[in-house]
């Protein structure tokens, strides 16, 4: 349960800690219930701002992939509680939809993104 | 006759502290590296000896007690630091690498924990060195003993805290950051026994304080008080040493710094804290007249710094079995 924050990447660091995070949820290092530190604690050990973890947390939790309960911490949400299956599909969509201009922009024909998107479905 | 007296001290103290610089460089010689660690025995009690005996003498009327103890205090202070910095540069602290040999097996974790063993040990020894003497030239009347014990007391501590007060620079290259994803809690890092001492000590301290205040005593109410302020600053730094930084680290550092950050928080944060904090509350219970809790309190407070002594963990080095490593796991 390793957070690697690299400065060189274009990403934002709170993008990158959002996509780590919503990573080891989903393939269930994380699993739900699991207390995350505290955005102090977090923003010390990676030598960030406080405000950039918060940042990252608010994400996650705007995503319902981690709940704040207060002064308790904060939790990792069941997978149940992701949301609902309409929002899902809206979100699945334009995730493919990005995807898929990516794929075209790198010239990739239909098979080579849907092996490409196999072999990352299996690195998961 | 003050000044001669200080004279006679500052000469002494200097020919120890030249002696102990000479055997201290010699570090690589097995002989000699065996020695200082004696040397430095007799260079805290021979000085510790003249400068009481200066101490108590500057109350006679052929003297001027100020001078006399301004002169003994600078020449101490001056040649503690000296010594105690030489021996810091130059590394030299045969214990330290005992113990880290004993509380781990790994190198890496055995150099991260000698190297705190070393600041800690060393600012112990000079804190509580030139408390004690502090204390010693404080000494107006020779019954008033509590003054170098309290001052040797609050040396250690301070000596012992601010060994704390470092953390990991920040990374300035442009490597990845690393952090684990596991917070770290109060309770994982503290001894139960000691955290409700702790609060113990709190308690008694803010109700000493309370009833001091209300009797008009006003050098109870000062003493009280600065028992409750050794409670805030030992939960203080118990939190500052939990909450520090910490970079993702390889399976047997992790171990060594959690294993370091436990003995911190008890060995060098909570324990001299409650000597201090216990030495304080027996001045305070004495000012109030309730002598057999004063009595019950130093008798406390000298079992807390003698179990404490040397971190507790320099305790039979000589011996086939492993007892820094039980005296740990405890």
């Amino acid at each position: 349960m390793m957070l690697r924050i690299d400065s060189t990447q274009p990403l934002p660091v709170y993008e990158q800690i959002r996509q780590q995070v919503t990573r080891m949820v989903v393939t269930g290092t994380l699993p739900p219930g699991t207390r995350l530190p505290t955005i102090r604690q977090l923003a010390a050990d990676l030598c960030l701002a406080k405000g950039t973890v918060a940042q990252a947390y608010e994400l996650l939790e705007a995503a319902r992939v981690v709940e704040s309960r207060g002064h308790k911490g904060t939790f990792v949400l069941p997978r149940d509680d992701v949301g609902d299956p309409a929002q899902a599909l809206e979100g699945l969509r334009r995730a493919a939809e990005a995807y898929a201009v990516a794929a075209r922009q790198y010239g990739a024909d239909l098979d080579a993104t849907h092996s490409a998107l196999d072999w990352a479905w299996q690195q998961l | 006759m003050g000044a001669a007296i200080g004279s006679v001290v500052a000469m002494v103290w200097l020919g120890c502290v030249l002696a102990g610089l000479y055997v201290t460089t010699r570090r690589g010689d097995r002989r000699a590296s065996r020695s200082p660690a004696s040397v430095r025995g007799y260079l805290l009690v021979l000085p510790l000896i003249v400068v009481a005996g200066v101490g108590l003498f500057a109350v006679g009327p052929l003297s001027r007690p100020v001078q006399v103890g301004a002169i003994t205090f600078a020449v101490a202070a001056v040649g503690s630091a000296l010594f105690a910095l030489t021996t810091y540069l130059v590394g030299y602290d045969p214990e330290a690498d005992q113990i880290a040999g004993r509380l781990s097996s790994d190198p890496a974790a055995r150099l991260l924990l000698s190297r705190w063993l070393l600041r800690c040990r060393w600012r112990r020894w000079l804190g509580g060195m030139l408390g004690f003497v502090f204390g010693v030239c404080l000494l107006d009347n020779a019954l008033h003993l509590s003054r170098p014990v309290i001052c040797g007391l609050a040396g250690l501590a301070a000596g012992s805290w601010s060994a704390e007060l470092h953390h990991l620079a920040r990374v300035r290259d442009r490597l990845p950051r690393t952090a684990e994803l596991v917070p770290r809690r109060m309770a994982a890092y503290t001894v139960r026994s000691e955290q409700t001492a702790v609060m113990l000590l709190g308690a008694a301290a803010a109700a000493l304080t309370a009833t001091s205040a209300f009797l008009h005593r006003p050098a109870g109410t000062w003493w009280a008080g600065g028992a409750l302020a050794s409670t805030v600053l030992i939960i203080a730094f118990q939190y500052r040493i939990v909450s520090r930084r910490r970079p993702g680290l390889p399976p047997e550092l992790h171990q060594a710094d959690d294993l370091l950050r436990r003995l911190a928080t008890s060995r060098a944060v909570a324990r001299p804290g409650l000597a201090l904090g216990l030495a304080l509350l027996a001045q305070a219970a004495g000012a109030l007249h309730a002598h057999p809790v004063s009595l019950a309190c130093w008798l406390a407070a000298v079992a807390v710094f003698w179990h404490n002594r040397r971190l507790g963990l320099g305790l039979g080095l000589g011996q086939a079995d492993n007892p820094a490593r039980a005296a740990v796991a405890s």
